[in-house]
């Protein structure tokens, strides 16, 4: 576990590289099915009105 | 054929049927990127020159090669906008936009996080990762057009023509860049981003790559779903389509 | 058809002579930005003689990005442009007129003030030819790829800073070559092979970007 967490002291890179693309592609998924939710409501309220 | 082509880019049509292929699409590119994962770090073998860093490559050359997918994806939407003035496309032009440009970031980020262990700095002006910052200074310069141009459609047109003029100038922009960089650092020998791979470091990076490419399909579906929605807000369809919620 | 190219380009040069105060400001600002290099690098002779190649043309590029704005603004705003659009010759032909005009009011100055530049940046004398070569074939690129992203954004506001951030990735290219070309000058290597490269963008600009231009006009007017 230590050694892949180092891995050769370039863990660092590595493992920033990998959790900035990770969190990027799923913050972009996640923030997109949320404007769905936004935009339904917008709809809803102006239906509603 | 005309007409099922028409069926297929009517807003109403293509809202049913992406909704049916979103799930799939998650499901396929989750599975694809685990196993990618897994076997980009933990299966494959060190490379023996660039010792564990290179792994960097699974996500930064997936990257890198979608970065230039969804620029031709959108050069051929905004082709087909402006010929048959599809909204569709011109949805798809602009959303491709803000996708194209993160796929080019990332690739740009793990590029120096790749370039600080093998190369000592994060950056150099080496040819592709110069030609790669002037492809997301494009993709921000079509971004930006919808901040200035508020009627979606002529906004949509104006992004279509910038995508085409952009296609047809990558080419020019890349072979300078290349050639100036190489006028610049004669006597530098680089070590290759992409190293003559051998079949167990080649297979985890083609299944990052389905991986990339399945993740762009649904994240530009979830995205024209969206913007399908918004547009359309005022129709008959999109009322009935939200009445279940 | 050539003759009415040359109405068109003959109306705007009338237009820009009878604002002569006009036609002297991107010159003003082409000398004024060199100035400021020497103020905020160093003024040593010979650091400054290796950096001017590029100085001098990433100057150009500003100077002609900022002169691009105006190129359609006012035919906007009066509505000439729809004349243009509806007379019965070819809008990309007579579009393309306008942006000759306009090179010959913005280009052909800086044609005349570039050498003196190239002295106040101390760069080496032999140089010089080779820089008016390129400024006198690199600019008439900058003005027709310029021209394109001006007709797509003068029809909006807020379109003078979208420009150029459209137009000035697509001038690299332009930069390369001509900035290349100056400093083998400096170094006493061949340039004809970066002129070359130079002329051939003209050539395919000259071609395609007519086109390009009359296409953007129509978007931005309806």
């Amino acid at each position: 576990m230590q050694e892949l967490l180092i891995l050769d002291g370039k863990g660092f890179y590595v493992w920033s590289a990998y959790a900035i693309t990770m969190i990027s592609l799923v913050v972009a998924l996640v923030s997109a099915s949320m404007r769905k939710k936004k935009i339904i409501k917008e709809i809803d309220e102006s239906l509603e009105q | 054929m005309w007409k099922y082509l028409h069926r297929l880019s009517s807003l109403k049509y293509c809202y049913e049927w992406s909704g049916k292929w979103v799930p799939w699409l998650l499901g396929v590119t989750a599975v694809l990127m685990l196993v990618g994962l897994y076997w980009g770090l933990l299966v494959a073998p060190t490379d023996y020159q660039q010792g564990e860093s290179y792994r960097i490559m699974y996500i930064h050359v997936p990257s890198a090669w979608m970065s230039m997918f969804v620029y031709a994806v959108m050069a051929g939407a905004g082709f087909v906008a402006l010929v048959w003035k599809t909204k569709l496309s011109e949805i798809i032009v602009s959303e491709c936009a803000v996708i194209g440009a993160m796929f080019t970031a990332l690739a740009l980020i793990t590029g120096m996080l790749w370039g600080k262990p093998t190369w000592g700095t994060y950056w150099l002006w080496d040819a592709r990762l110069t030609s790669e910052l002037i492809l997301l200074f494009l993709y921000f310069g079509i971004i930006a057009i919808h901040s200035v141009i508020e009627e979606p459609r002529t906004a949509g047109r104006v992004a279509s023509i910038l995508a085409i003029i952009g296609i047809i100038n990558i080419p020019i922009i890349h072979y300078s860049v290349t050639w100036w960089s190489s006028l610049h650092q004669p006597n530098m020998q680089l070590v290759s981003k992409t190293p003559s791979v051998h079949p167990s470091m080649l297979y985890p990076l083609l299944v990052m790559a389905v991986a990339f490419q399945m993740y762009f399909v649904s994240l530009l579906f979830i995205r024209m779903r969206n913007e399908i929605l918004y547009r359309e807000r005022l129709t008959k369809w999109v009322k009935k389509a939200l009445a279940g919620h | 058809m050539l003759s009415v190219v040359l109405t068109v380009i003959q109306r705007d040069l009338l237009l820009a002579f009878r604002r002569r105060a006009d036609l002297m400001n991107p010159v003003l600002f082409y000398v004024i930005v060199a100035t400021l290099f020497p103020l905020g690098v160093s003024p040593d002779v010979e650091f400054l003689g290796r950096l001017a190649p590029g100085l001098v043309w990433v100057t150009t590029l500003l100077a002609a990005l900022i002169s691009m704005e105006s190129i359609f603004r006012q035919d906007f705003d009066d509505g000439s442009i729809e004349q243009l659009f509806l007379s019965p010759h070819p809008f990309s032909m007579l579009v393309f007129g306008k942006v000759a005009a306009h090179w010959l009011i913005t280009g052909v100055p800086m044609l005349v003030i570039v050498p003196l530049m190239a002295l106040l940046l101390h760069l080496p004398v032999q140089a010089i030819p080779v820089l008016w070569a390129t400024i006198l074939l690199g600019t008439p690129i900058l003005s027709l790829v310029g021209a394109i992203g001006a007709a797509l954004t003068s029809g909006f506001r807020g379109g003078g800073i979208l420009l150029g951030l459209l137009v000035l990735p697509l001038y690299v290219p332009v930069l390369i070559f001509a900035s290349s070309a100056v400093s083998a000058a400096v170094d006493g290597l061949a340039v004809s092979g970066h002129l070359a490269m130079l002329g051939a963008g003209l050539i395919l600009a000259l071609v395609l970007a007519p086109f390009a231009i009359g296409a953007s006009l129509k978007i931005s007017m309806s």
